[in-house]
Order: C-alpha cells, then sequence, then structure tokens
C-alpha cells in the first residue's frame, strides 16, 4: 500500500516526475514497476509496431501500383460475353467456303439481386412456365437454386419480348456469341467444337487451339480444302455401309509441304449439337483416330523395311530372298504370309509387291535392329506428331525392342503408330527422301525442308515399286487412269484388349501422281467384312478402291495434270525384272 | 468569428484549450474524405440497388455528421462520464447483439444487424468494442491500484461473453480484432513476457481450430492462399481478395480517375471491406500512401499523447480506443492488399456504414475525452481511500 500512500501525498502542482524517479530508484530490482512507466514502454513498441505494419502496407502497395501483374479478372469474364467478336471466323484454303462463324445471340437469366429480398420464386416460376415450355414445377427448382439461374439460350427476338412480358422483374437479358458451324459435320474432327464460354474446358480440335493460344485474328483460312474433305468424308462413310465397317478414317495430305487438305474419322459428330450429349455417350463419335489412335497398320508398313534397307544399301532391290523359309525363332509355328508365293525366290522388288513377310522379317535380319529403330525413329513414327491440335495421341511402342518384335514391325505390327504420323513418313518416301511437317494451316509456295530421310534415288526406286503394287499388285483397284496412283495396301489383324488378336484393320497409303507424288492418300477401315460382290474382307476389296474413288473425285479438282505414261520413271529404276 | 477566450472557464471553452485539436481536426478531415471517395464509389452499389445515386453520399453525410457531434459531444463531457457512458452503452449493445441472434437481419451468411422501428439498420456489435475497452481497463486499473489481481479476470470473463456472443452472428473479424486489442491492453498494462509469449501460440492453435471447423473461414483463408503461393490461377474462381488486388494493380500511381475504374464493379462490398482497394483504384498509389500517412500520424499522435498520460486509467483506455482504431485500419488495409485473409472490416471514418461510423464517433469522442490535459488527479475516486 505503500504507492498508493505515494499518490495521496501529491497535490496539484508537485513535480511527479521527481517523485516517480525516487520510487522507482528504491524499487530497482522489484517487479512491480511504476505501472504508468511500464505502459508508456510498450505503448513506444506498439507504436513502432504501427510504423512497421505501414511502412510494409506501404511497400506492398507501391509494388502493386508500380509493377501491375496481369490484370486476372477480366480473361474470367466469360469470352461470350465481350462486346468485341472474340473468336475468328474459319475458312478453308480457297477463303470462300466458311467452316466457322461466330453469331450474337440472347440469353435470359433470372439474377438475384440483394435488392430483391421479397423475390417471389413461386410467382416467378408460374409466370415464366409458359414461355419457356416447362413444368412451373420444374422450374420452381431451378429458379431456387442460385442467385444466377440461366433460363434460356438462344432466344429469338419473339420469345425475349415474351419473357418480358411475362411481368417478372428479376430477368435479365444478356448478348452471347456463340460458334456456328455452317457445314456441320464435315471436318467436324479438325474444327472440333466450343463451349459456351470459349474456355478449354470441354471444347476440343482447332477451337481448343484457338482458345489456349488466345488467337483473335479476324479471319483464319486453315489448309483444308473443303471440297475434297467432302468427297473423303463421303467416301469414307459410304464405305462403312458398303464394307459393314465399324470404323473409317482417311487423310488427304500435301506431300511436299505438310498441308493437310482433309481428314476424316468416322463415326464422326455434329459440333453444333455435340455438347446436348454427355462425353461418355459421344466418345466413339468424338475420338479422332487420326491423331488420337495409334493402330498397327500392318502391311503398309513394309515401305518402310524396304526404303531402310534400300537407303542402307544393305539390299538392292534385284537381290532375291527365299520366301518359303521357315523362320521359327522363338516362335511355335513358321512365319507365314498371307498368300503363300508359288515361287520360291522373289526379288526385294517382289517382296513389297506380294507383301511377303517372311522376305521382309529376312530383310529387317540383314539391316539389323538397332538401324530399324533409328530409321523408325527418324521417320517421326516413335515420337509424338506436333500440329495444331491437343489430342495428338502417342505411338504405341513395343514393351521389348527384341528381335521377335523386329520382325513383326518389319511387316507392320507390334507396333502401333498414328496415322497422321504415319501418312507424312510415307510422304518422306515417295517425295523425294523429304521430311516434311503436317499442319493445318496453308504454307507459303517457297515452303521447303530439308531434313533427309533417304536419298531420291532410293525415294524413286520406292515410287517404282509402289507403283507396281498398284499396276499388278494388291492395290490394283486403287488405280486411277492417268495419274499413275503408287501405293500399299495392309490388311493387319486388330490386337484385342484382352490379348491376341481380333477382326482386322485394312489400309491403303498412297500418292499421286507417281512419278512426281503432289499428294498422299491414307484410308483405313476397321472390321470391314466381305460379301456378295466384295469376295473377300482385305484391303485389296475395301481400302483400296475406296483410295481409288477419293483420288479420281479429287485429283481434277486439285488440278492434277494427266499423265499417260510411267516411263520417264522406269528408266532410272534399279531394278532388272 | 469564433473566438474562444482562454480564460473562459466554461465546459466549451476549457474543452477547446484541452483537447487534442489537431486529432479531432485530422479526423473531420478523414471523414471528409471518406464523403469524396463514397462520391466515387457509391454509384456502384446504388446501382446494384437500383437506387439513386446519390443515395449512399446523402446517407453517409448524415451519419458523418451525427458522428462528428457525437464524437464532440462525448469529448466536451468530463472523463468520468466515459466509464458511465460505456457501462450503460455496453449493456445496451449486449442486449442489441443477443436482439440480433433472436430478430436479426441476415445478409451474407451472417445476421448482424437490427432493424430500428423499420428505418435504419444497426450492428450493434460496433458500439461493443469501445465500451469492452473502457471497461477493461478500468478493471486493469483497478486491480493495479489495489494490488489485486482478480480484478483483471474481469475483462477476461467479459472478453469470453462478448466474444461468444459475436461467434453466435458469426462475426470471426470483430471477435479477432477484438481479441488483438484485449491482448494489447493486458500487453500495455504490463504483463508479464513470459504470459504474453503463450499468448501468441493459443492464437495461433485457435487459427488452426477455425480453419478446419468453419468452412467460411477457410475457403477465405483457402483463396488468400492461393493468390499468394499461386497454384492453378485458372481454375480458381474470381475471389473477393483477387479483385482487390486488381483494383489496386489497374490503380497504378495516378489512379485511373475519379468514376473511370471498373474493377471495382467486380468488388462485391467496395464501399464498405474493400474501400481502400476502390480507392486505389480511383485515385491510385499517391493517394493510398496519403492516407495510410494520415491514419499513421492520427495512430502515433493518439499513442504519444497516452503515453503521456500519468493516470494509469486514462492511459490504459486511451490507448486501448487509438489502438483499436489503428489495428481497424490496419487490418482493413492488409486484407486489401491481400496481406491477410479477407475479413470483413471497414475502415475507420472513410467506410460507407451507419453503425461503423457512429461507433467510430463515440470510440474517437471517448479518446478525445480521456486526453484532455486536466489534472487528473482529482479524478480516480477509488485512489481516495
Amino acid at each position: 500500500m505503500s504507492k498508493s500512500k505515494a499518490y495521496n501525498k501529491i497535490i496539484v502542482g508537485d513535480d511527479i516526475q521527481h517523485l516517480l524517479i525516487n520510487d522507482q530508484k528504491t524499487n530497482k530490482y522489484s517487479l512491480s514497476k511504476e505501472p504508468i512507466t511500464i505502459g508508456k514502454e510498450r505503448l513506444k513498441i506498439a507504436l513502432y509496431f504501427f510504423v512497421f505494419f505501414f511502412a510494409v502496407f506501404s511497400i506492398r502497395n507501391t509494388f502493386l501500383s508500380v509493377f501491375p501483374g496481369d490484370v486476372i479478372s477480366e480473361p474470367k469474364l466469360s469470352l461470350a460475353l465481350s462486346t468485341k467478336k472474340p473468336l475468328p471466323d474459319i475458312y478453308d484454303r480457297t477463303g470462300k467456303n466458311l467452316l466457322v462463324t461466330t453469331f450474337k445471340t440472347t440469353r435470359a437469366a433470372v439474377v438475384k439481386r440483394s435488392s430483391f429480398n421479397n423475390f417471389d420464386v413461386h410467382k416467378a416460376a408460374n409466370k415464366l412456365s409458359p414461355y419457356l415450355k416447362e413444368e412451373p414445377k420444374e422450374l420452381l427448382e431451378r429458379l431456387s437454386s442460385g442467385k444466377y439461374v440461366e433460363i434460356a439460350n438462344d432466344i429469338s427476338e419473339k420469345q425475349q419480348y415474351d419473357i418480358l412480358n411475362s411481368g417478372v422483374a428479376e430477368v435479365e437479358f444478356h448478348k452471347v456469341w456463340r460458334r456456328v458451324y455452317p457445314s456441320k459435320s464435315l471436318a467436324s474432327h479438325i474444327l472440333g467444337h466450343s463451349n459456351r464460354d470459349f474456355n478449354q474446358k470441354s471444347s476440343s480440335g482447332f477451337e481448343r487451339w484457338l482458345y489456349k493460344n488466345e488467337i483473335k485474328n479476324n479471319k483464319i483460312n486453315l489448309s483444308i480444302n473443303l471440297n475434297v474433305q467432302n468427297h473423303l468424308e463421303n467416301i469414307l462413310e459410304n464405305a462403312i455401309a458398303k464394307y459393314e465397317a465399324e470404323a473409317s478414317f482417311g487423310i488427304v495430305l500435301n506431300a511436299k509441304n505438310g498441308e493437310i487438305l482433309a481428314l476424316a474419322s468416322f463415326p464422326n459428330f455434329d459440333p453444333n449439337t455435340v455438347n446436348n450429349y454427355s462425353q461418355s455417350k459421344t466418345a466413339n463419335q468424338r475420338f479422332n483416330r487420326v491423331i488420337q489412335g495409334s493402330y498397327e497398320l500392318g502391311s503398309v508398313m513394309k515401305i518402310f523395311t524396304l526404303a531402310m534397307a534400300l537407303e542402307e544399301e544393305r539390299i538392292n532391290l534385284s537381290d532375291e530372298f527365299d520366301v518359303w523359309k521357315c523362320i521359327n525363332k522363338s516362335r511355335k509355328k513358321c512365319l507365314s504370309d498371307y498368300r503363300k508365293s508359288k515361287v520360291q525366290y522373289l526379288n526385294a522388288a517382289q517382296c513389297l509387291i506380294n507383301s511377303s513377310n517372311i522376305c521382309m522379317a529376312q530383310i529387317a535380319h540383314i539391316v539389323g535392329l538397332e538401324t530399324q529403330k533409328r530409321f523408325l525413329s527418324e521417320t517421326g513414327l516413335l515420337d509424338e506428331q506436333f500440329i495444331e491440335l491437343y489430342e495428338m495421341g502417342k505411338p504405341s511402342l513395343p514393351e521389348k525392342w527384341n528381335e521377335l518384335s523386329m520382325e513383326q514391325i518389319s511387316f507392320g505390327q507390334g507396333l502401333g503408330v498414328v496415322p497422321l504420323s504415319f501418312a507424312s513418313a510415307v510422304a518422306a518416301v515417295v517425295n523425294g527422301g523429304y521430311l516434311i511437317e503436317p499442319t493445318l494451316y496453308p504454307r507459303d509456295k517457297s515452303y521447303k525442308t530439308n531434313a533427309k530421310l533417304i536419298t531420291s534415288d532410293v525415294s524413286e526406286s520406292m515410287r517404282y515399286v509402289m507403283r507396281e503394287v498398284v499396276k499388278n499388285g494388291s492395290g490394283k483397284k486403287a488405280d486411277v487412269d492417268g495419274y499413275n496412283v503408287i501405293g500399299k495396301t495392309g490388311t493387319a489383324d486388330k490386337p484385342c484388349i484382352t490379348g491376341g488378336y481380333c477382326g482386322r484393320m485394312t489400309s491403303f497409303v498412297g500418292a499421286f501422281p507417281g512419278n512426281d507424288p503432289e499428294y498422299v492418300v491414307l484410308v483405313s477401315l476397321d472390321n470391314p467384312k466381305g460379301k456378295k460382290d466384295v469376295r473377300g474382307s482385305s484391303a485389296y476389296w475395301n481400302a483400296a478402291p475406296a483410295a481409288g474413288e477419293i483420288i479420281r473425285l479429287i485429283a481434277p479438282q486439285l488440278n492434277i495434270p494427266i499423265q499417260n505414261n510411267f516411263s520417264i520413271f522406269q528408266e532410272h529404276a534399279r531394278v532388272d525384272n | 468569428m469564433l473566438r474562444i477566450s482562454r480564460t473562459n472557464t466554461g465546459p466549451v471553452g476549457e474543452w477547446w484549450f484541452t483537447v487534442d485539436r489537431y486529432m479531432l481536426f485530422g479526423i473531420i478531415f478523414l471523414g471528409l474524405s471518406g464523403l469524396f471517395f463514397s462520391l466515387a464509389v457509391s454509384p456502384v452499389e446504388a446501382g446494384h440497388l437500383k437506387a439513386n445515386q446519390y443515395y449512399f453520399l446523402i446517407k453517409q453525410s448524415v451519419f458523418l455528421l451525427i458522428s462528428v457531434a457525437l464524437m464532440i459531444t462525448i469529448s466536451i463531457l468530463p472523463k468520468e462520464f466515459t466509464r458511465k457512458i460505456s457501462l450503460i452503452l455496453f449493456i445496451f449493445s449486449l442486449l442489441g447483439v443477443l436482439l440480433t441472434l433472436i430478430i436479426g437481419l441476415s445478409s451474407g451468411g451472417a445476421s448482424r444487424w437490427i432493424s430500428v422501428f423499420g428505418i435504419i439498420t444497426i450492428q450493434p456489435s460496433e458500439f461493443l468494442k469501445p465500451c469492452l475497452i473502457i471497461l477493461s481497463a478500468w478493471f486493469f486499473a483497478r486491480s493495479k491500484e489495489e494490488q489485486n489481481s482478480k480484478y483483471s479476470l474481469v475483462p477476461g470473463l467479459l472478453f469470453v461473453l462478448v466474444a461468444t456472443l459475436l461467434m453466435l452472428q458469426p462475426d470471426l473479424g470483430q471477435t479477432i480484432l477484438l481479441f488483438i486489442t484485449i491482448l494489447c491492453l493486458v500487453f500495455v498494462q504490463g504483463f508479464p513476457w513470459l504470459i504474453i509469449a503463450p499468448a501468441g501460440l493459443v492464437s495461433m492453435i485457435s487459427i488452426i481450430f477455425f480453419y478446419f471447423n468453419f468452412p467460411h473461414f477457410a475457403s477465405r483463408l483457402d483463396s488468400w492462399i492461393e493468390i499468394w503461393f499461386g497454384g492453378g490461377a485458372a481454375n480458381s474462381k474470381l475471389t473477393q481478395t483477387q479483385a482487390a488486388i486488381d483494383a489496386i494493380e489497374n490503380g497504378q500511381i495516378f489512379g485511373k480517375g475519379i468514376g473511370e475504374s471498373w474493377v471495382k464493379y467486380h468488388l462485391p462490398d467496395a464501399y464498405t471491406d474493400f474501400v481502400f482497394a476502390a480507392i486505389a483504384e480511383e485515385s491510385g498509389l499517391i493517394v493510398t500512401i496519403s492516407l495510410m500517412i494520415l491514419y499513421l500520424i492520427l495512430i502515433m499522435r493518439g499513442l504519444i499523447r497516452s503515453m503521456n498520460q500519468n493516470n494509469f486509467f486514462n492511459q490504459l483506455a486511451s490507448s486501448g480506443l487509438i489502438i483499436l482504431f489503428g489495428l481497424q485500419a490496419l487490418i482493413h488495409i492488409a486484407v486489401n492488399l491481400s496481406l491477410i485473409p479477407a475479413k470483413g472490416m471497414t475502415l475507420p471514418f472513410i467506410s460507407y456504414g451507419g453503425s461503423s461510423l457512429l461507433a467510430m464517433g463515440i470510440t474517437m469522442g471517448m479518446f478525445l475525452a480521456l486526453t484532455k490535459k486536466t489534472n487528473d488527479f482529482k479524478t480516480p475516486d477509488k485512489l481516495k481511500n
């Protein structure tokens, strides 16, 4: 109580400070320092704290204001609501045919602002239901679900007028952009589809490419030729019906610069409406076989085995191989050919023309495993392909690349390749040996690649042999008068998910005109069947004629001059039969 | 011109020469600049409510007038009155808070307001804060004077009572603000460091507890963490905090100009809890820095004034009030700068809001009353035993 007594002594005018100092001196080590003094000290600390925090805030504020980052909230606004046209219209390479355009439509929504506390949901549901053709009960449920409830999309002016007159004040109308695909399902696997907010989520194809790269040009021309695309799709669609196939796909590729002229996969979808259906239900339609799939294409792969051996100068086209030989290393049975050769010895060119597995296995052995690997990786078949689409699939490589898989790969099994990669690799074989990069954008006429896969001599030899395939071999039905079509058929057993093989996949890869190929065509059918006028189910009976039909229709449109002989070619061919 | 003679011994004259006039004018200046900013910000909300675009300006002006009048009146009253006023006000606002739990108007998931005769809505919890501080300071001072530490338990109990009521609303922001202010009082009144350190630990633990038990709180903390540590800007939805940052960044150094800003339209509470960001977008860095300096000067002056009090209760109570004022500004700015998770906290005298303005008027009125330059030793009657 001594301290309170000390206070009692103080009267107005006293020197308090003196007393306080005295007091402190006497209790120098006591815990009970004068509370006012302690308070003063601690308030000083509090003051420093405030100064410190305000300094920190000023620094933070300065950083934010002087070095502003991206204002994130703006792009968060749906592109569909922007005032300017948010996405470019897309045209084909001729610039005349519209593929995708953007329209403005009206969207109606019930928005509950904070001021509308007395918003009567029941009344609103009853008033709106006749105009929306929806049961009041369902509408009520929807309206009660949130603060912003969209009630109608893409409404006409008449509908807007009706809804306005329904007397529900909370309805707001928004002008929104919408993508429209006038050619419907045509080229749908290139264009893909968009969603209503124009973002990457649940969009596909070139549309997704646009969003992801924020391309905002006014107009885009693709390398697609809509006429060619139309022919390709018609024939592929007909082929499914004609040969009772499960699916089909095809591609027309410029052999010299890699422009994709047409690319189709069936079944396909209508991008205008595809988002109305669930992902899982339309998965088969949405699947782009040309770029997302990876398939064992079969005998068409023999092109690479022969080209590789010629390029490595390990064989000549005239070298003969024993096609009756039993190759049964690490196999239960001897390797067999699709059709057993009548003669025992075939030269390398005949091996490809007759599509002999036994012969190809032998060539692979001559070239060797490492060279095969290197050559195939040079073709780009072992890597992911790049084009302006994000759905690219990956090739399925063999688990172990041993001698057995080397043999299999030599005739087209055990290695799943992405069809687009395959087509561009074939283009490199036939175009004089130049590796090309497929693209959806048109390329300049002056475009040229210098990366070489094989020499032009080997390329010429390959063209000769592939011409023979179409002229006298399994590709006969793909021949079109005047265009010297070159190519190769392939009939592959489809690997089952459960193991083993089930069903077939037939393909024809070709190029025209044969002496200097401008375009590569690939057509594949999934599990076609033979019946009546179509006697077999091999590529000879379905893929080849389909490809021939396509070439017959598109070649004149692509301004390919008609050539009647293959003579220039024969002179240079290094073959003597 | 009105002149007050130094020899005037009437209450007004005495007040004029003893009150901290700089503080008084500083606060009035703050309130006027708040009005100016509300000119720009209020059309946003008025647009939302489809009201007259000057609706908020008019309302704010009226409340500011009442608030300043309240402040001056309270500061004129003798120092002893602050305790009486706060005791009465404390009881009333406690009842008010209880009422909000029963008949409260809810907004944004919390019921904090009660409607008075259906004309104005008030938020009683705003008035609880200064009263609780005065009462706490009272008991702390008494425990020191009587060397009886039992008294210092009373503020703790009062705080628990108030915090429970606030958390029932729920109003986490106010609870945390009060908690920190009471902690500051405890600190200032001379609590040993040994006890202050564990208190910090407890608050850490309670934050973690809240995070896992209050989804509202957790989502805000999450959005804040997301902004600071990146991670999926693409899939994060536009949060309040992000909008505030955008507004500040959009303002840059000189601002977009009055009425020229657009991010403020994304701010959910551009006129209350995010007024700082809205000002930053409108007027830019220079104005916000000036504003912060003004606040800092007021806080520093207030703290120095409290330091120099030679009555323990006055020191404690006035410092508590100025710390409340300072902390509220601090938290508001920190939230706007996205330095701490979003909490509903108004910027004193600038944010729109009747209750907040009136309560701040009362707070600063009490502060001014307590820090008047009068001889204190005749007042604390308890010392005369």
